[in-house]
């Protein structure tokens, strides 16, 4: 499986791909990208993003979604951060940043190059929600960043060092954080020991918590079941990995569990008879996409 | 009326094709087998009378008579090959000698046509034999890089050309010089998805895939592909490196790889059969992959506007219609489009002379080969179809 369709809606605003004529109003999330009619004709994700900066509304918008700029995953994003940086003063009511929204046909997932989002935390004091696809080349840093409520990295495979600057990080507004670690072979190189401080010690206000797409679930899940933070959040989303019935068996017995309101494990590998039993726990358990084992092997919802 | 089809008699091709003929009315219809053809044991003539109507089948599906095209192609250069040739071991899905093929190929409709020409300069000059689709045309169709310039040069839209690749590095500086990172490496004389590789590399971190219909074997330090219906994906330097080179041998056509629209979690192509000079039978091949051909196990969805905007359908047929135009003497193709992803305006991948069949898809409410047959006998007796009127 991978990522075939763009996304509709970000931070609950419908996507529209921004154009002068129809210009800018705080209902829309804008995107930019380019895509292969622009390419023929010359233009690039400078130009674009130039001419968006240069709308007489552009400080009405609230969201931005970047999508797939010219040879995504051999040209780094670089000089598009320092764009962004440089017209902080014009974003000031982004709220919402999505860098990445491409889908396997244009650029397969662990292959989009990503960039430093340390200095745009730095210049975007008040944004609110982060989306990130591809992890490849991103750098976090240690954020100190008071509005943040919502960071989500999807990736292939994700490199310990994003989640060892997350776990430095102050984040006291994040509620929704979701981490799509991915597969070995396409760069996740941490295992459960990385991730243990985030469930430890978990940002003051989170409610939601996703390790997604990951091929280490079960063991996550294992961790989690007793774990006190499943007092804190409302929302427990392992799904996208390859969860077996050893991982759905922890969560089962697990004590904290029921203090979920919801339990997200779409896409796994358990056997009809756990998924029974999942849906007897008290609350709302997904458990929709169930995969085979092809000759034993499993895999995550995204590896490529 | 009568008709002639040279093609595997025992193909669903030539059945289904027979068969609609009839259905259409018409009452002589011979088959001559390429194998005898191409075994010397009948002659074309034999079968030539005044006012027949050939149609070329492919000669897909047949081992054997793709056996002697590929002789045939190697019998001017490589006597070394032709001898080998008839030992060799018939191996399933082997990509075997595709240049040679064509050469064969080449060779074998040139007969055909020297035989119709010769016949209707001497034995008939008042009622010519005719071609459906003319050899010539055929010919052209199966060289994927004619077909691009032609396309090009004809400002009907496809993807950028990386021009000759010779081998492996070759492409890699080509891609540099180009900037193309994602190309779609395709056998240039050959139908279908034989050899289709869609490759892209990061140069700047040496990572590299193909995903590609080809399997890799090494046997005893040699490398030999396979035509598999399970699409595999390569990510080691060596494998992909064997499996280009291997395929450069045979020459290849370069493209540049582009984004497809989509469903859900998928992309589509769509195959527009093109039946005298206007874009008929259509259907949508969905792939979660970059390659999408049906027999591959895709799922497959008529392209109407229950799913698509009907000025982009417009724009589909008007560019099937046009690239089809520039084989004035081919009654029927079949012309393989894909949009870009947010475009409107779709681009053409490839033109195919054997691209009629499409199972269960119905255009005015007939297949797209008694469409073929009821349209000449139309246009031959001028007459009309009363069983069809209705539709």
């Amino acid at each position: 499986m991978t990522i075939g369709k763009n996304e509709s809606f970000f931070n609950g605003l419908e996507i529209k791909i921004y154009s002068e004529i129809d210009g800018i109003s705080d209902k829309y999330a804008y995107k930019i990208m380019v895509d292969y009619d622009d390419e023929e004709n010359g233009l690039t994700i400078a130009g674009k993003f130039k001419d968006l900066m240069n709308d007489p509304q552009i400080s009405d918008m609230q969201a931005l979604v970047i999508g797939s700029w010219e040879e995504a995953f051999d040209m780094s994003p670089d000089d598009l951060f320092t764009s962004i940086i440089e017209n902080s003063d014009k974003l000031q009511n982004l709220k919402a940043l999505f860098i990445g929204e491409m889908t396997f046909e244009e650029c397969e997932m662990s292959w989009i190059n990503q960039g430093n989002y340390t200095e745009i935390l730095n210049s975007f004091k008040g944004l609110e929600v982060l989306r990130v696809r591809g992890a490849n080349g991103l750098k976090l840093g240690s954020v100190n960043h008071r509005s943040l409520k919502t960071l989500i990295i999807e990736s292939g495979g994700l490199d310990s060092e994003v989640i060892m600057d997350l776990i430095k990080s102050n984040l006291p507004s994040l509620k929704h954080l979701e981490l799509w670690l991915g597969v070995e072979d396409y760069g996740f190189n941490g295992d459960l020991k990385t991730l243990k401080p985030l469930f430890d010690n978990p940002f003051p206000n989170i409610t939601y918590l996703g390790i997604k797409n990951s091929e280490i679930v079960d063991n996550v899940a294992s961790y989690l079941a007793n774990h006190a933070i499943l007092e804190k959040i409302d929302t427990l989303d392992l799904s996208l990995g390859t969860m077996t019935d050893v991982g759905g068996e922890a969560l089962l017995s697990g004590s904290k569990v029921n203090s979920l309101k919801k339990l997200d494990l779409h896409h796994h590998f358990m056997s009809a008879g756990m998924m029974k039993k999942l849906t007897g726990l008290s609350i709302d358990v997904d458990i929709t996409n169930k995969n085979e084992d092809e000759d034993d092997w499993r895999y995550v919802y995204v590896s490529e | 009326m009568k008709f002639l089809i040279i093609g595997n008699p025992e193909s669903r091709r030539s059945i289904l094709f027979e068969s609609a003929l009839r259905k259409s009315g018409v009452q002589s219809v011979d088959i001559v087998p390429h194998m005898d053809l191409l075994s010397g044991k009948t002659n074309l003539s034999k079968y030539l009378k005044p006012g027949v109507m050939i149609r070329i089948e492919t000669s897909g599906e047949n081992e054997r008579v793709e056996r002697e095209l590929i002789r045939l192609g190697a019998s001017s250069e490589d006597d070394i090959l032709c001898e080998t040739l008839t030992s060799e071991k018939y191996e399933k899905g082997l990509i075997l000698h595709p240049r040679l093929w064509y050469k064969g190929f080449s060779e074998y409709l040139q007969r055909i046509y020297s035989c119709v020409k010769s016949f209707n300069s001497t034995v008939c000059k008042t009622e010519e034999v005719s071609f459906m689709n003319a050899p010539e045309e055929i010919l052209k169709m199966f060289d994927k890089s004619l077909c691009h310039k032609m396309f090009r040069e004809n400002n009907i839209r496809t993807a950028q050309s990386l021009g000759n690749v010779a081998s492996y590095d070759e492409l890699q500086s080509k891609m540099l010089e180009k900037k193309i990172f994602r190309v779609f490496i395709k056998l240039r004389y050959c139908a279908g998805a034989s050899g289709i590789v869609a490759y892209q590399w990061a140069s700047e971190r040496s990572l590299e895939s193909a995903t590609t219909t080809v399997e890799l074997t090494r046997k005893n330090g040699e490398v030999k592909l396979y035509n598999s219906l399970k699409i595999r994906k390569y990510t080691k330097q060596q494998d992909i490196k064997d499996i280009i080179n291997c395929l450069c041998i045979e020459h290849v056509h370069v493209e540049k790889w582009i984004p497809k629209s989509g469903g859900s979690d998928n992309c589509f192509d769509a195959r527009f059969v093109v039946i005298n000079k206007k874009a008929c039978h259509r259907i949508a091949r969905f792939s979660s992959g970059p390659i999408t051909n049906l027999h591959l196990g895709n799922q497959r969805k008529v392209v109407d506007s229950s799913w698509i905007s009907q000025s982009i359908i417009n724009e589909m047929e008007d560019t099937a219609e046009k690239a089809a135009s520039l084989f004035p003497d081919s009654f029927y193709s079949g012309v393989d489009l894909i949009l870009p992803r947010n475009s409107t305006k779709p681009v053409v991948i490839e033109i195919n002379a054997f691209g009629d069949l499409l199972n269960n898809v119905e255009y005015k409410k007939r297949s797209t080969h008694q469409y073929q047959t009821d349209e000449i006998l139309k246009l031959r007796n001028n007459i009309v179809i009363p069983a069809y009127e209705t539709c």
